[in-house]
């Protein structure tokens, strides 16, 4: 049913395919730019991934103004004044970004700094504080689950306080995203798995939280369809160009689409969990997402429903009586998330994720303060959350 | 037919509605910080000299609220050039809707006729507390529309709802 109200915004110029970087003088052509900082971290480099961009610029006759490779795991703001200063000593007038979703948030905050002519990002932490038309930005993603190349948010962590500041503004989008099979071939498996389950459960939350629409709906379903196909066979087989370049497709569709229609309490219960235990981002949210799916079923279960065709397939839909259907929707994701295990020894349970049991207090405490909780579709309380926790676990 | 200089109008019957509403949730969130213990755990993370702003874009009104000494002062219907948390209702119709009871704020944030300045976190807060006042200036079969979930009506509650109604959005106490 078409919402009584809604918006969609995602202006960012996709690119996508086979040679696609190959494409990136061109780009930055018609930007009007000419010196580029590249921001990416140490595994792109070693892996070899630098080289591949940097060879597809060549012939082209731009300057790399300076290459920033010491991004951190967790974006900091040290890292991004440190390539603030770079960019300036350099006189760049644009930033490439070569990585995954800590390297495109680092950019994504190196240009705050710049654009904003400040020394301070701090300054411009939360929603909407910035006012200055950022520098040119591409982001080339390496991984295949934050959708941060199509998101309005940057999320940088701050040492002295030991807490993430996000920053969002829909001025930080990139102007152009480049998804090239080559920058995700070489994923490990158990990354591919995590960050896989992670872009689906983008899509799920995309298309049962409040702001649904029939624009981040198109973008969820797209996506779940593609991890359906090709998560697995990823999984599997690394090498294969297509299954990698459909997954850099899906968590870009379910990166519009929550981006739009935001993300629910898997999101805050997750946030909260990779705080307190330091469990990966993408293999906690898909442990807790069959179990808020759960929770959700009184409010949800339609959308469930409806998602059993792009889950599971067409036999499986028609298969399953029309009650049942929201409840296998939440069983297939579990089988995947069990399949994941088998070939790649993904944990299913917050304990295997080496998440303690007193600390599951702390976590539901601490979900209640992330802002994602609020657009769930039923209220998730306290205790709420703390059953859905110890379901999990 | 050519016309110019075309003035745009005004709505006053909507704004003398919006004006009035952020009148009585601004004296009710004062009120609330006084006595309800959801409330005040809700805006303790706050520090002192906080300051809150709903504004009605683009020409207002607005309702302003200080924290001072652990509760929340009501300081107007105008807006500040600053506030350490602005919640921007991107026009007057939606801030009709609001205050009418029908669309919550959950509801309006979600499908952005809502914008914040400031830290998500705190917004989340504030979303709550202003469901708490909704909740004591509303009666149930109205709440329902827009609070995600509706509080049930203890007997310390029903006291609330009374202060709220004698004094509260009058006088803020």
């Amino acid at each position: 049913m078409l919402p009584l109200y809604y918006e969609f915004y995602n202006p960012v110029k996709i690119i996508s395919g086979r040679k696609a970087l190959e494409n990136i003088p061109y780009e930055l052509g018609i930007m009007q730019v000419h010196k580029p900082m590249i921001v990416t971290d140490k595994g792109v480099v070693d892996n070899g991934l630098l080289d591949i961009v940097l060879n597809c610029m060549k012939d082209s006759g731009l300057a790399i103004g300076v290459i920033y490779a010491e991004t951190p795991p967790d974006s900091s703001i040290i890292a991004v004044n440190k390539a603030a200063a770079l960019f300036r000593d350099n006189a760049c007038d644009s930033i490439i970004a070569v990585g995954g979703g800590s390297v495109i948030d680092t950019a994504k905050g190196i240009n705050i700094v710049i654009s904003e002519e400040t020394d301070d990002i701090i300054r411009f932490v939360g929603a909407e504080r910035l006012t200055k038309i950022q520098k040119p930005f591409i982001a080339i993603p390496t991984t295949s689950g934050t959708g941060s190349e199509v998101t309005l948010v940057s999320v940088i962590y701050n040492p002295d306080k030991n807490v993430k500041m996000a920053f969002t503004s829909n001025l930080l989008l990139p102007k152009v995203t480049i998804l090239d099979p080559r920058m995700t071939i070489g994923l490990p498996p158990f990354l591919t798995a995590a960050t896989g389950m992670d872009a689906l459960t983008h899509a799920v939350e995309a298309y049962s939280c409040l702001q649904k629409n029939p624009l981040s709906d198109a973008h969820a379903i797209a996506a779940i369809t593609l991890i359906r196909d090709n998560l697995i066979e990823a999984v599997k087989n690394g090498k294969n160009e297509q299954a990698r370049l459909s997954l850099a497709n899906a968590s870009l569709f379910a990166g519009a689409a929550f981006s739009n229609s935001m993300v629910g309490s898997v999101h805050g219960l997750g946030h909260a969990t990779g705080a307190v235990a330091h469990t990966h981002h993408g293999m906690t949210m898909a442990i807790i997402l069959p179990h808020v799916m759960d929770f959700n079923l009184e409010k949800a279960s339609e959308n469930y429903a409806a998602l059993l065709l792009h889950l599971a397939g067409e036999e499986i839909y028609i298969k399953t009586p029309a009650p049942g259907r929201a409840k296998k929707a939440i069983e297939t994701i579990r089988l995947m998330n069990q399949t994941l295990r088998d070939i790649c020894g993904m944990s299913v349970t917050l304990s295997q994720a080496g998440v303690k049991e007193d600390q599951l207090e702390e976590i539901a405490r601490k979900a209640m303060g992330d802002g994602s909780m609020m657009f769930n579709p039923i209220e998730m309380e306290y205790n709420d959350a703390l059953r859905v926790l110890k379901s999990a676990f | 037919m050519i016309n110019i200089n075309i003035k745009t109008g005004k709505k006053p019957f909507k704004r003398f509605v919006v004006t009035a509403g952020f009148f009585a949730l601004g004296k009710g969130m004062q009120s609330a910080s006084h006595f309800d213990k959801d409330f005040i755990e809700c805006m303790s993370g706050f520090p002192d000299g906080f300051t809150f702003q709903m504004v009605v874009k683009p020409n207002g009104p607005a309702v302003v609220l200080r924290k001072d000494k652990g509760k929340f002062y009501f300081k107007g219907l105008k807006p500040l050039p600053y506030a350490d948390l602005t919640v921007n209702v991107k026009n007057i119709d939606t801030a009709f809707m609001m205050i009418v009871t029908l669309i919550g704020a959950a509801q309006a944030f979600a499908e952005h006729r809502l914008s914040v300045i400031g830290d998500i976190t705190d917004g989340l807060k504030i979303t709550k507390c202003m469901n708490i006042v909704q909740f004591y200036l509303f009666p149930e079969i109205l709440s329902k529309n827009i609070l995600m979930k509706v509080p049930r009506l203890t007997f310390e509650r029903l006291i609330g709802r009374v202060r709220l109604y004698c004094v509260g959005v009058l006088f803020g106490i």
